[in-house]
């Protein structure tokens, strides 16, 4: 029995459940400066006010994968990005290279749409399947990122080298990109104009304003991360020691 | 297609079915979760059925409206074909597997070629976009990198070949650990909020 899994998940729900009751009785905490999140903002309203398109790259994992995360945190941006961009000439649209993917994406572009009043205007085609293999997908999402009626390409899932085709393709638009994959992250750290790096990706509800949980979760991400740095650090100097002492 | 996932019937769909994996995760309940991982594999196979039929509708309508006709017919055309002849003489056939062999893998192969130039234009264009001290550090470290793990011009110096290899190998694992540490800590998050209910990325 992995006891210890539940004890730390269940520390984690606590804190978590913390901060969301102590933001609630005082001002919202103050995030890190994250230029990505600041220019994702700007670019999304700005598409609706030119009326060009925000592509939303969702990458090509199966959410029964253990890349399932990264793509929620996608699925949950193109969400925000629709409630944002909906009410635009252009509705966003989002490639994915998986069928789970696609289906979830139509769902939140859909809901989107409902919550404005606006169904009437949705289309399933706003969520797009563009291949099933991580390069036929990038080799599909190429030809809607370099569209010229396409302004922003945020790229937010489990991309791994292929993701270069589609910042490549994205040469008018800006790109912000982020993965949980290490060679996506320095392949988008190269080509991407804002990428985000590590954990950046995961904070992206916070600093989209998608809801008070996410927040109080980005605390607790910083609270455990401390923890494992501290913990970290103190064995490899126990260990040191021990080693000259004993 | 149209799929209406509503609250809270969506909500508690996934919020139960995540509980039960985790605890049967927890408590070593194999049956059940290969049972959970079945039906999701179900699913799954059943969407991918879809995005397929998907991905046709928007060739379709890309054919209906102008836009790259002759790409999309291309792509509507191999899809009917590859899916029939799939259907009919089964994944394991002979003309499934050459249809794969020469058609897929070399069109892959020439995509991960295209891809070599763009990294390689990539890390020029970093210079070029933002070039500041860590940029150039990056671009350093690729160019060691690289240095390290071919031979030189057809000779093996072992101090490059091995002692830069160890050396960037220590620094690229103490910095892969950091940021995996990081990413571990997200996804564990994300996990926790849509178990929770606080994060739906559908319509719940």
């Amino acid at each position: 029995m992995n006891s210890w899994l539940l004890i730390a998940l269940a520390y984690f729900v606590l804190f978590m459940l913390l901060f969301l009751t102590l933001n609630k009785r005082r001002s919202a905490p103050i995030l890190r400066h994250i230029p990505a999140f600041e220019h994702m903002q700007q670019v999304v309203e700005g598409a609706v006010e030119d009326g060009t398109i925000v592509h939303v790259a969702l990458g090509s994992r199966e959410i029964t994968s253990p890349q399932a995360a990264a793509a929620m945190v996608g699925l949950s941006l193109l969400q925000r990005v629709n409630q944002i961009a909906a009410a635009g000439d252009h509705a966003p649209l989002a490639t994915a290279g998986s069928g789970t993917l696609v289906l979830l994406a139509q769902d939140s572009i859909r809901s989107a749409y409902r919550a404005l009043g606006q169904s009437a205007r949705y289309s399933n085609l706003f969520a797009q399947a563009t291949g099933f293999s991580p390069y036929a997908y990038a080799a599909g999402a190429m030809a809607l990122a370099s569209d010229e009626n396409t302004s922003a390409n945020l790229l937010a899932g489990s991309f791994g080298a292929e993701a270069v085709l589609i910042s490549t393709a994205a040469e008018k638009g800006l790109t912000i990109g982020g993965s949980d994959n290490l060679t996506g992250q320095a392949v988008l750290f190269a080509d991407a104009e804002e990428p985000l790096i590590g954990e950046e990706l995961y904070a992206a509800g916070a600093y989209m304003q998608a809801g008070p949980m996410h927040t109080a979760s980005l605390q607790t991400q910083d609270v455990v991360r401390w923890a494992l740095v501290l913990l970290i650090t103190g064995s490899a100097i126990w260990g040191l020691v021990s080693e000259l002492l004993l | 297609m149209k799929f209406n996932l509503k609250f809270p019937l969506s909500t508690i769909i996934a919020i139960l079915a995540g509980v039960i994996l985790l605890l049967a995760m927890v408590f070593n309940l194999s049956g059940i979760r290969s049972f959970m991982l079945n039906w999701a594999m179900v699913v799954a196979a059943a969407a991918l059925l879809l995005g397929v039929a998907n991905l046709g509708l928007v060739h379709v309508d890309k054919v209906r409206k102008g836009e790259n006709r002759l790409y999309s017919i291309a792509l509507i055309v191999s899809l009917v074909l590859t899916f029939s002849v799939t259907l009919w003489y089964g994944p394991s056939h002979q003309l499934p597997q050459w249809i794969f062999e020469n058609v897929q893998l070399p069109v892959e192969a020439s995509l991960a070629a295209v891809m070599t130039i763009s990294l390689a234009l990539a890390l020029i264009r970093l210079l070029k976009r933002r070039p500041d001290f860590i940029s150039i550090l990056f671009v350093t470290f690729a160019v060691l990198a690289l240095i390290s793990s071919v031979p030189l011009f057809g000779m093996n110096i072992r101090l490059l070949s091995e002692g830069l290899r160890d050396f960037i190998q220590l620094l690229a694992s103490a910095g892969a650990r950091g940021i995996l540490i990081g990413v571990a800590i997200g996804s564990v998050a994300t996990g926790l909020r849509i178990l929770m209910g606080a994060d739906r990325p559908y319509s719940g």
